[in-house]
């Protein structure tokens, strides 16, 4: 029981972060109008929050598994406060705050979005740094951070989401 | 305004004309079965009693025919969303369980006994199994060879026997079991494990404790995997086994 918890706890994380990468694509694609005709704008923006979500729900999971295996050696405290985990304290530092980011920008939005558009946006834009620190985290702190797969999985989710992000900017400056 | 009946009567007829292929055109379009709308009151022009009668106006310029609004427009891919997910996960969870069961270790020094107080057979030191170099016995044994390790009589006194020096990415995992008298594990002890930087020492500092307390309780080197520490986890394990495979082939212990 305690190993397969192990295993979920590896494999929802990857998972999460996948989410969490398809999701920041999906708005930057919605955001900066480069969805292309086929498909309406609302199935974009319908997606990406749902994905969003999907996200949360994984990280949801992720922290129950890694809870649930008795050999982590993380707690609820080590869960939810930063700095309080007997090893890799900062790497499980960078995955909390990131679990607090994509929480915030989740809640903000569903199930109804935010009055004040522009906090709205000062939430919804820290979720580029949120997942740079998932990224962090899960190279500091993952068991397959060694692998040679997981780092090229992590190479190009990285290249995905630069890339969602630089034609989000590239849109920016256009507009100004 | 005073109009003439005439013309008033004409443009009625027009609008009530109109007013039907509108009406024909939304039926075709709408479900018999839409729910009533609140629509407008048939304005002051049309005050013929045929008008008053006929359907509903229509929605007002520009609006399109009544269409059901559309609450997820990627409901379909939602669900490939989520079933792709739970699909990735559940493949990745059984593919580290297979990778875990056959993760690649090298022995680089075989298990071997330490010493005891009693007489241990000098065959148990080359018992261990997937040996690539030469025994490591670091306590000389005085009693004759024998090829039935199981007939040799059990120490009286705690028997130590070093473990395979299981060589991982990271570096080498070696350990030692102490076997009492009746055959069980008393002590697990690592000899050797990852210290090449601060953080496997960190590692190791919060995995060891709980590796060698797992051993103990299971009585066995079939110990859980310690989450951020697999490969030290798995050679532990390996080395802990051969450790166990040698005392059991000198008739130390009965466990397996």
């Amino acid at each position: 029981m305690t190993q397969w918890m192990y295993y979920l706890s590896r494999s929802t994380g990857i998972v999460a972060l996948l989410l969490i990468v398809a999701s920041l694509l999906w708005g930057f694609l919605f955001s900066s109008r480069a969805t292309g005709k086929r498909l309406r704008p609302n199935w974009w923006l319908d997606l990406h929050n749902w994905l969003g979500g999907l996200a949360l729900v994984f990280t949801g999971l992720h922290l129950a598994t890694v809870w649930l295996n008795s050999d982590s050696g993380i707690g609820l405290v080590q869960i939810f406060v930063p700095q309080t985990a007997t090893f890799n304290a900062w790497a499980i530092t960078w995955g909390v705050i990131a679990t607090y980011v994509m929480a915030a920008a989740v809640f903000t939005t569903w199930p109804r979005r935010w009055k004040n558009r522009r906090w709205w946006r000062v939430v919804h834009v820290s979720t580029v740094a949120g997942t740079a620190l998932a990224f962090l985290h899960s190279y500091q702190s993952g068991s397959d951070a060694s692998q040679t797969w997981f780092q090229a999985l992590l190479v190009v989710a990285a290249g995905i989401a630069t890339y969602g992000l630089g034609l989000r900017l590239s849109t920016l400056r256009r507009a100004d | 305004m005073d109009s003439d009946p005439l013309i008033r009567k004409q443009l009625d007829a027009e609008l009530a004309a109109r007013l039907q292929r509108v009406t024909a055109r939304t039926s075709r379009t709408t479900p018999p079965t839409a729910p009533p709308t609140n629509r407008p009151a048939p304005s002051a022009r049309t005050t013929s009693p045929r008008i008053a009668s006929s359907p509903p106006p229509p929605p007002p310029p520009g609006a399109g025919p009544a269409r059901k609004k559309r609450r997820h427009p990627a409901r379909h891919s939602r669900s490939a969303a989520l079933a792709l997910s739970f699909v990735t996960t559940t493949g990745l969870a059984y593919a580290f369980a297979a990778t875990n069961n056959s993760a690649s270790a090298t022995i680089t020094a075989p298990a071997g006994l330490v010493g005891s107080s009693q007489p241990v057979a000098a065959a148990a030191t080359t018992a261990a199994p997937n040996t690539t170099a030469p025994a490591a016995t670091t306590a000389p044994t005085t009693a004759p060879a024998t090829t039935a390790p199981a007939t040799t009589a059990p120490p009286a006194t705690p028997t130590v026997v070093n473990g395979a020096s299981v060589r991982n990415r990271y570096g080498n995992v070696q350990v030692q079991a102490t076997f009492a008298a009746d055959g069980t594990l008393t002590n697990v002890d690592v000899l050797e494990a990852p210290s090449r930087d601060g953080q496997s020492v960190q590692i190791n500092n919060y995995a060891v404790p709980r590796l060698n307390s797992e051993a103990l309780t299971a009585q066995s080197a079939n110990v859980n995997t310690i989450s951020g520490a697999t490969y030290t986890s798995i050679g532990y394990a390996q080395s802990l086994q051969s450790a166990i495979d040698v005392a059991r082939a000198n008739g130390l212990t009965a466990i397996s």
